[in-house]
């Protein structure tokens, strides 16, 4: 028990970091995501350059693109990139296209008739995306974006790999220095409890918007 | 008096004419029935009246006003008519009260305490009160089509168009619309059915407009044509 109090404050250490980027990718990662989205159903003619990006960003490891922030882009345009912000740039980026292509999807399946009964009633066009669209998309992609909030907690871990001293990389240095594999342990439960977290909230919006279903 | 005047009007989808030199007025405190089978025209004229498609050919005015200018619809659509839709298209995320509040509160910028006491009255005028609260879709398929009729009416249109209004409906509640469509006549509205339905048309038409391929066949008053189709 002493050991894992010894050893707790270093994982609690790099759990901050690893809340911060999970914060940081939900705050700008939904809003961007929902804006590309929709302007990929609205804008027929931005499609195309859309899909591009999503599949770039969704066909390639989560793993090479935060090398890509960390070690490729200083090389090509000289500067100093600051880890965190590289970690935080890519994992937006990531979740962003995801969030974009959950997005679409809620939007193509609200019915067409949705729009035109808002249209007859004399609405504009940005009260129907904001009273009528954008609500019964959130209701409809619900689901899947919570898949990939609990789907975010375990992926923080990627950023040991740019040597960012979140939970995971703390863990593994202790257990290298100490020959003990309490931290990984340590760090396991902490993960679960971090996802028990995004799961009751999930559960909670699941409530407010799908209790009528 | 004339409230709607279609002169003229003419319609494509690329090559294919559904509407050629569609002519007709709807006078004020009328009971139209728009008639004709599956691909007479029936739909396209639906969507020009209600302004969900630009007229390309011909002019459609509402009291003396155009109904779209430079290719675009006009207030003049939505000031004057209210659309029934054959699907109903409620919103599902919201209530049956909002419904009709969210439209009204969003045209009137009346606040939306307001807007939800004046679609109150609305909905217990057509007997739908205990629904208030509940979702549209937990509402039985006769219900929706009142909802509908509510949610057009909360904004006190002039005419009430109405697409196919029995095609989900049984025979009761298809008594029970044409009984508010008749109380709603009375408080002066125009009515403009859009019906395959001749039993249903002829239960409320004054004047039928036929729709044969694109052309319209007949104009007449609803008994001289009903009695001939006899």
């Amino acid at each position: 028990m002493a050991y894992w109090l010894e050893i707790l404050p270093v994982l609690l250490d790099g759990f901050t970091i690893s809340v911060s980027v999970y914060a940081l990718t939900m705050i700008f990662a939904l809003p961007i995501g929902m804006m590309i989205g929709l302007i990929a159903d609205l804008f027929k003619s931005l499609r195309k350059l859309i899909s591009v990006f999503t599949w770039i960003i969704r066909g390639t490891p989560l793993l090479l693109q935060l090398y890509v922030t960390m070690y490729a882009i200083p090389l090509l345009f000289p500067m100093r990139m600051d880890r965190f912000a590289a970690g935080a740039i890519t994992f937006i980026i990531n979740y962003a296209a995801y969030f974009a292509e959950i997005f679409r999807s809620g939007l193509a399946i609200i019915p067409k008739g949705q729009w035109q009964a808002a249209e007859v009633l004399g609405l504009s066009k940005v009260q129907t995306v904001w009273y009528i669209i954008l609500p019964t998309m959130f209701r409809n992609t619900l689901l899947p974006l919570i898949n990939e909030a609990i789907t975010l907690v375990k992926d923080t871990s990627l950023l040991a790999a740019i040597a960012l001293g979140e939970m995971l990389r703390n863990a593994r240095e202790i257990v290298s220095k100490d020959l003990r594999v309490d931290a990984l342990v340590i760090a396991g439960i902490i993960y679960l409890l971090f996802s028990l977290v995004v799961v009751s909230i999930g559960k909670q919006f699941e409530k407010k918007l799908l209790v009528q279903r | 008096m004339s409230l709607i005047t279609v002169k003229n009007l003419s319609y494509a989808y690329e090559d294919k004419k559904v509407l050629d030199q569609v002519s007709f007025n709807i006078n004020e405190g009328e009971i139209v029935g728009i008639l004709g089978l599956s691909g007479s025209g029936k739909t396209t004229l639906l969507k020009i009246l209600s302004g969900l498609l630009p007229i390309t050919e011909g002019t459609y005015e509402i009291e003396s006003n155009a109904a779209y200018l430079n290719g675009k619809r006009t207030s003049a659509i939505s000031q004057e008519l209210g659309v029934v839709f054959q699907e109903f298209n409620l919103f599902m995320h919201r209530t049956v009260l909002d419904n009709l509040a969210l439209p009204l509160h969003l045209r009137s910028k009346k606040s939306m305490k307001e807007c939800r006491i004046e679609a109150e009255a609305v909905l217990s005028s057509l007997g739908l009160q205990d629904q208030a609260t509940k979702y549209p879709f937990k509402c039985s398929g006769g219900q929706q089509q009142r909802i509908a009729i509510a949610r057009a009416l909360i904004l006190k249109p002039t005419v009430l168009l109405i697409d196919e209004p029995t095609s989900s409906l049984d025979v009761e509640n298809t008594q029970k619309v044409i009984d508010i469509l008749k109380d709603l006549h009375k408080t002066g509205l125009t009515l403009i059915l859009i019906t395959h339905d001749m039993a249903f048309a002829k239960a409320l038409s004054q004047r039928v407009i036929v729709l044969d391929e694109g052309i319209i066949k007949a104009d007449t008053i609803a008994e001289n044509y009903f009695k001939q189709e006899a």
